[in-house]
């Protein structure tokens, strides 16, 4: 089934994933193949239930929200372009990556950035933050426990007082991180 | 100054090298037992019963000989002993008994003297950043050698320590505890494929490489003069190769702790160092084995049998380690009411860990790694504060003196007779080896494993760690224990060790922090970590983990994940007594751990002499100030809110004066004054003595510490009149002027302005003797004020 499937990833596709992404082609048929793997109606997209089907997205706390960070919007369905870039964030990078390469430092914290916001207005507010915050700990600490780790962490961030942490703030936050290292995932040949 | 500094210590250490001088030159003078003791005792009692020793030199030496083997000076004492030698022997008012300590006399002594040794070089900073510490134990082992050597050139100082029993029973085991016990766990685990193959194919190349290199280099007739001490067979110069890979840490990790290189080159080398020792001690046994069954009795099976036992020690080894390890952690898991016994379990079970893997042949240093490195994940979450404390203490200082001693050995042995078998052609050949395989052996190994690693090693990682392959204690323990039956050669062999270490240890060692600096090694961002940085990682590990879930590759983010639900779900559940806290629930613990570390800076900020008013105004702080409207909702947020709201100085304020409102005012203002200036009574101290605890002594803590802050504070509230009284002794704090936040403060809360003219007289009182006055309630602690203001 996977190989009827693989005969649909052209050779121009896969050069033009290329091109957009900077995997290796083996890597794209590899991954292609999973993507086909996941997608058990052999429709040619995925969907978030698709994603739910992964076996340790169940014990992983914030399943939900990276599912969400694959989908665009509140469309459904997810090919396997938009699949890849997703996934592109996550190709090791080096200092050498150009800054608009989707691997970049800066789209890498784009992306996490982004989990936070979840009303893509570029600002993670209070409620965005302890959202996450309550995703991350279990339920052993009490919602005014977290409350005030919410207020700490703004205030500590928050540089120009509007009590929302913009991206420049949280680039300011994260500067000193490794970013690129614990951002990176191997991507097999 | 500096030389008045430096000269108790250095007249302390001049000290014990005499005494350790006389030792010897006693020593040196009994060669039999007895004699010194007749020696001395002749000198000690001539006075005193003179007649009961001249009579004959027999009858005392028979008193001797007879204290001797009873052990038992009480003996001499007893009556029943004088009966028996008639009149001969009187009661002796003194005696001295020196061969029944001299042992541990002299282990004690030079623990004393190396630890005089450390204190005096540290005060030469000049000397200490150049070189590195065990040089200098070295150079200093060099002079007592030479003094001993130049005494008694038999003297035995080294074969008291230095026999296979105690180096692999005593010296050994703490220093690998240590390390095991304090290996940053997620690091480790994290780079723990590169570890291993450091540790196992480097270790097994290099011993390879270097033993077969040298053997090819004697075969081809370059090393002259050596037949003169024996034949060199090919397994002795393999057991020479697997005795030189052995690479030493502790020179080139107190390197990298200054400095902060990066985290995977910290944990690169001292994780392969570690291991490295137990792969090197199992082939070295694995090669002393085959010697004795000589080179031409070895057949395909033995080999076979060799790789198979190397295997089976190591995983026997760890197998025992983590049983120990587990055992340890579960058994402090009910130890709440006898916390003394915490440390005892810790330090004998990795112990007991290391003995009984040596009791079946198991490779002892790795299972006394792993057992620590188990232990220490959960012991924590057991055992008391104190206790850990204890613990952390301990396996430092048994460590400390485990190494002290070897490399002073090492100093002491180098001054020796073996010299006469130096062969120029060996040492030489052997120092071009370790140095050419080293870097072969880290190059190639990197390759391989950059293959698979994400964040590659880089060039100048990989010189840093084949640079910082330095031999050390190890390898000297293992050369030396050699005996000379089955490897003719090995004083040659010895001395080759000792100029390898020399040299690694003199010249890579202290060169390799300049080296360092000058390739701007990249070094690790030892930064306060932030709350909000904090959460992202948190985040960004799910995040990883979930990724590797959609790819379908199980990568390390992966394995780490599952290892922490695994941990999380039933080991900690075992093996602790809370709950365990889960990884995400440390985020409360960074949380306090902040906001503490804020609490103390602000503090210091005041020791400093800042007002808050300064601090605010030049920006210290800026960033934790926040909007007016905001302040109502923080009030418990964080401690830094605490102070913003009052200002530090009032921060102490009994609340009490503003809740009881109303009817008494003059009342509550008086009562105020007396609650905030009178110090609280001193608790007597307690007297009483168990050996089975320690008495808590957090309630006396807590009063000095209220008795600082109070006096600070009462310092900086004193108003101008006093400046001049106490110019002289206080002029820091009482010059500054008041800021005008607190001085604003002080209108509105009235109880402050008055407030000096009480303390003043009582504190000069106070200082004097504190002695317990009355008997108040210990309360309104500073600082632990209800801050809710409804």
């Amino acid at each position: 089934m996977g190989s009827r499937a693989s005969l649909h990833l052209q050779d121009d596709e896969i050069t033009a994933i290329q091109q957009e992404t900077g995997f290796l082609p083996n890597q794209i048929i590899r991954l292609f193949s999973r993507f086909t793997c996941l997608d058990k109606e052999q429709n040619g997209f995925l969907t978030r239930d698709d994603f739910s089907r992964i076996p340790e997205f169940a014990i992983n706390p914030l399943a939900q929200r990276i599912v969400d960070t694959f989908f665009v919007e509140s469309e459904d369905h997810l090919n396997f372009r938009q699949f890849m870039r997703t996934l592109a964030h996550f190709r090791p990078c080096t200092p050498k990556t150009p800054h608009e390469a989707l691997n970049s430092r800066d789209n890498k914290l784009r992306f996490v950035f982004s989990m936070y916001d979840y009303d893509h207005d570029n600002k993670i507010s209070k409620e965005e933050l302890l959202q996450i915050l309550k995703l991350l700990v279990g339920s052993n600490i009490s919602k005014e426990q977290l409350s005030h780790i919410a207020e700490r962490t703004l205030l500590e961030s928050d540089k120009n007082n509007d009590r929302n942490i913009t991206f420049d703030e949280f680039k300011t936050v994260m500067s000193r991180t490794e970013i690129d290292h614990k951002m990176s995932v191997r991507f097999l040949d | 100054m500096k030389i008045k500094k430096n000269f108790y210590p250095a007249s302390l250490l001049a000290i014990s090298v005499l005494l350790l001088i006389l030792i010897l030159k006693t020593e040196s003078a009994s060669n039999s037992d007895g004699i010194l003791e007749r020696h001395i005792n002749r000198k000690l009692f001539s006075t005193d019963s003179d007649a009961a020793y001249s009579d004959s030199e027999d009858s005392s030496a028979e008193v001797n000989s007879m204290m001797h083997d009873a052990h038992e000076p009480v003996q001499s004492h007893s009556e029943c002993s004088n009966t028996s030698h008639g009149g001969s022997n009187r009661f002796p008012v003194a005696t001295v008994n020196w061969q029944r300590v001299s042992n541990p006399y002299i282990i004690a002594l030079w623990i004393i003297g190396a630890g005089m040794v450390k204190i005096l070089f540290h005060l030469l900073h000049k000397v200490v950043s150049r070189v590195p510490e065990s040089c200098v134990l070295i150079c200093f082992g060099l002079i007592v050698g030479g003094i001993a050597y130049s005494i008694n050139k038999n003297h035995r100082i080294n074969e008291l320590l230095f026999n296979p029993d105690t180096f692999f029973l005593f010296i050994l085991p703490p220093i690998v505890m240590e390390a095991g016990y304090f290996m940053p766990k997620e690091p480790f685990l994290e780079n723990l494929g590169t570890i291993l193959t450091y540790a196992i194919i480097g270790t097994i190349f290099n011993a390879l490489a270097i033993g077969g290199s040298l053997y090819g280099v004697y075969q081809a007739g370059w090393m002259p003069g050596l037949d003169e001490f024996g034949k060199l067979d090919i397994l002795h110069c393999l057991l020479f190769g697997s005795i030189i890979s052995a690479v030493d840490p502790v020179a080139v990790i107190s390197v990298f702790e200054e400095i902060h290189v990066n985290t995977i080159l910290y944990i690169c080398v001292f994780g392969e160092s570690l291991l490295n020792d137990g792969v090197a001690v199992v082939l070295f046994k694995v090669f002393e084995e085959y010697i004795k069954i000589g080179v031409c009795n070895i057949i395909a099976i033995d080999i076979a049998a060799a790789i198979a036992s190397f295997f089976v020690v190591a995983f026997g080894g760890l197998f025992i380690g983590l049983i120990f390890g587990y055992v340890g952690s579960f058994i402090t898991k009910f130890t709440v009411h006898n916390r003394i016994v915490e440390p005892t379990f810790v330090f004998i079970l990795c112990y007991l860990s290391y003995l009984t893997a040596e009791i079946f042949h198991l490779s002892g240093i790795i299972a006394i790694v792993f057992a620590a490195f188990t232990m220490s994940s959960y012991v924590e979450h057991n055992i008391s504060s104190k206790s850990h404390t204890t613990v952390k203490y301990g396996m430092k200082m048994l460590a400390n003196i485990a190494e002290t001693i070897i490399f002073m050995l090492l100093g002491i042995s180098a001054v020796s007779d073996f010299w006469q078998y130096w062969n120029t052609g060996f040492v030489l050949w052997t120092l071009f080896f370790i140095t050419i395989y080293r870097a072969i052996g880290v190059v190639v190994l990197t390759f391989m494993v950059n293959y698979v690693r994400l964040d590659k090693i880089n060039k100048v990682d990989q010189f840093v760690m084949a640079y910082g392959g330095l031999r050390g204690g190890i390898a000297f323990s293992l050369v030396s224990l050699t005996s000379a039956d089955h490897v003719p050669t090995i004083k040659t062999m010895i001395c080759a060790c000792i100029v390898a270490i020399l040299f690694t240890s003199f010249v890579q060692g202290s060169t390799i922090r300049p080296i360092v600096e000058l390739l701007k090694v990249k070094t690790a961002d030892k930064h306060k970590i932030s709350m909000f940085e904090d959460i992202n990682l948190r985040l960004i590990d799910h995040l990883m983990a979930g990724i590797e879930d959609v790819t379908g590759h199980h990568g390390h983010h992966y394995w780490m994940a599952k290892l922490h639900e695994l941990n999380t779900k039933y080991l900690a559940k075992i093996f602790t007594r809370d709950p365990y806290k889960s990884r995400n629930e440390e985020l409360l613990e960074t949380f306090h751990r902040i906001n503490k570390r804020d609490a103390e800076e602000i503090v210091q900020e005041i020791e400093k002499g800042n007002s808050y008013g300064e601090l605010a105004a030049n920006g210290t702080f800026a960033n934790l100030l926040m909007p007016l409207e905001m302040r109502k909702s923080y009030s418990q947020a964080s401690f830094s809110n605490m102070i913003r709201q009052r200002g530090p100085s009032e921060a102490c304020i009994d609340m009490h004066a503003f809740e009881a409102h109303g009817t008494d005012r003059n009342d509550a203002t008086i009562h105020h004054l007396l609650e905030e200036n009178m110090y609280k009574p001193r608790s007597r101290e307690t007297t009483r003595y168990r050996r089975g605890n320690i008495d808590d002594d957090s309630e006396r803590k807590k009063q000095e510490t209220e008795i600082f802050l109070r006096h600070k504070l009462t310092l900086r509230r004193r108003p101008k009149h006093y400046k001049h009284k106490h110019n002289k002794h206080k002029s820091r704090t009482s010059s500054k002027t008041p800021s005008p936040l607190t001085a604003g403060s002080k209108n509105v809360l009235k109880p402050n302005n008055t407030a000096p003219s009480f303390s003043q007289p009582q504190m000069k009182d106070e200082n004097k003797s504190t002695k317990p006055s009355s008997n108040e309630p210990d309360e309104g602690i500073t600082f632990s004020v209800p801050t809710k203001k409804s």
